[in-house]
């Protein structure tokens, strides 16, 4: 979705992007946030794969909750870029690209949180595993 | 060096002035050589200096004839280099920050570091380096903060039960959970990467090759740093005193101008770590 975005936004102002700092920003916290994102799930099957799948529901768990919020801002910095360089009908597909892409089924996070918290809460601090 | 990193001297790290800060090549000071050219006449100030208070020795960045980006060793007792008063600061008041005042202080010539013209070489890498330690700091008292605010969630009543029960309480909990977890895994692979580039060096190294691989990852640092101030963690740390700092960590020079060049990567696709 960052990729997207960027692209349409390039496709517009090409160099003179740079003076665009909202937009170069919005970039910039897509990749940001795709990094964190990737970071997360990387340091979650490294985990399954020291301690076994079954004993890592917690860090999944803490993974899930940070990717549900973590999608909320792509997207909204993504929409926010294709209605800053986009009108019309050309604004309609990209923002049905945008759709395409955000598909996902939600996690359920309230019960995600209910369960870090209390793994949390009856360690007495932030725990990993 | 082995005193500075024994501790016996203490460094800082003097660029920002009044008008400049992102823009960080952009400085006033001025260095002009003795007419017998054995030293550097400096003049200018430095604003937000850390540890200006008690260090020993200062890297100030000036430039010579009024262009060549340079930096400069100038110790404490020079002639010519004075320290203002301290900053009140929103927050990290255990840091000292002060300006400093450089009125025709004398640098002997041998105290150039690097090359004339060629300082930001010198700044750029602290700056890296800096920025990812500014994350990884974020994440650490993030993970301190949450031990108390735990503590204190078990043990504060309301309604007839510790306020740990209640379900907004402990969603926060789980956020800052999973923040922390975050920033842990981005601070970890970020330092991992740059070590697995440094240990394919051959021996005998040059430390030029050390900086260019830093360089290399700086995007990546200066991701950490962006996302461990600004992200729920900072917000987060409002139980610790910092938090106004952290935050404001986001949108200090780095911010800005670090959008740039991190979405101009993305662009073009050279991020090291998202092949």
């Amino acid at each position: 979705m960052g990729l997207f975005a960027a692209g349409i936004a390039m496709q517009k102002y090409m160099q003179a992007i740079q003076e665009q700092q909202e937009l170069v920003g919005a970039i910039a916290n897509m990749a940001i946030e795709a990094y964190a994102m990737e970071s997360a799930l990387l340091r979650t099957q490294k985990l399954a794969a020291q301690h076994g799948e079954t004993a890592v529901a917690h860090p999944i768990a803490m993974a899930q909750v940070h990717m549900a919020s973590a999608m909320e801002r792509i997207e909204s910095n993504a929409r926010k870029l294709v209605a800053a360089v986009s009108e019309g009908d050309t604004q309609r597909s990209y923002i049905a690209v945008l759709r395409r892409l955000s598909k996902h089924e939600p996690y359920n996070t309230v019960a995600l949180r209910q369960k870090i918290a209390q793994k949390v809460i009856e360690a007495g601090k932030y725990v990993v595993v | 060096m082995p005193k500075l990193a024994a501790g016996e001297i203490v460094g800082a790290f003097a660029l920002s002035e009044s008008f400049s800060g992102s823009d960080s090549l952009n400085v006033r000071t001025r260095a002009e050589l003795s007419a017998d050219s054995k030293y550097y006449i400096l003049n200018g100030e430095k604003m937000w200096i850390p540890n200006a208070g008690f260090a020993d020795l200062f890297t100030v960045f000036a430039k010579v004839e009024g262009e060549k980006f340079t930096a400069f060793l100038v110790e404490r007792n020079f002639l010519g280099f004075a320290v203002g008063r301290e900053e009140h600061k929103m927050g990290i008041r255990g840091s000292s920050t002060c300006p400093l005042i450089l009125n025709d202080c004398q640098v002997p010539v041998e105290n150039v570091l690097g090359e004339v013209g060629k300082g930001h070489l010198i700044a750029f890498n602290p700056l890296n380096v800096g920025g990812f330690k500014l994350g990884a700091g974020c994440v650490g008292s993030a993970r301190r903060c949450i031990e108390s605010v735990i503590g204190y969630a078990k043990q504060r009543k309301a309604f007839g039960k510790v306020i740990a029960d209640f379900g907004l309480i402990r969603e926060k909990l789980a956020d800052m959970a999973a923040g922390i977890f975050t920033g842990e895994a981005m601070v970890y692979r970020t330092l991992g990467m740059v070590d697995a580039a440094i240990a394919q060096l051959q021996a005998g190294h040059d430390l030029a090759q050390v900086r260019k691989i830093i360089d290399e990852y700086a995007i990546e640092c200066s991701i950490i740093k962006v996302w461990g101030s600004s992200s729920s963690i900072s917000w987060w740390t409002k139980w610790c005193r910092s938090s106004a700092a952290t935050a404001s960590w986001r949108s200090t020079r780095r911010s800005a101008p670090t959008a740039i060049p991190v979405s101009i990567a993305f662009l073009r696709g050279p991020m090291k770590s998202i092949a």
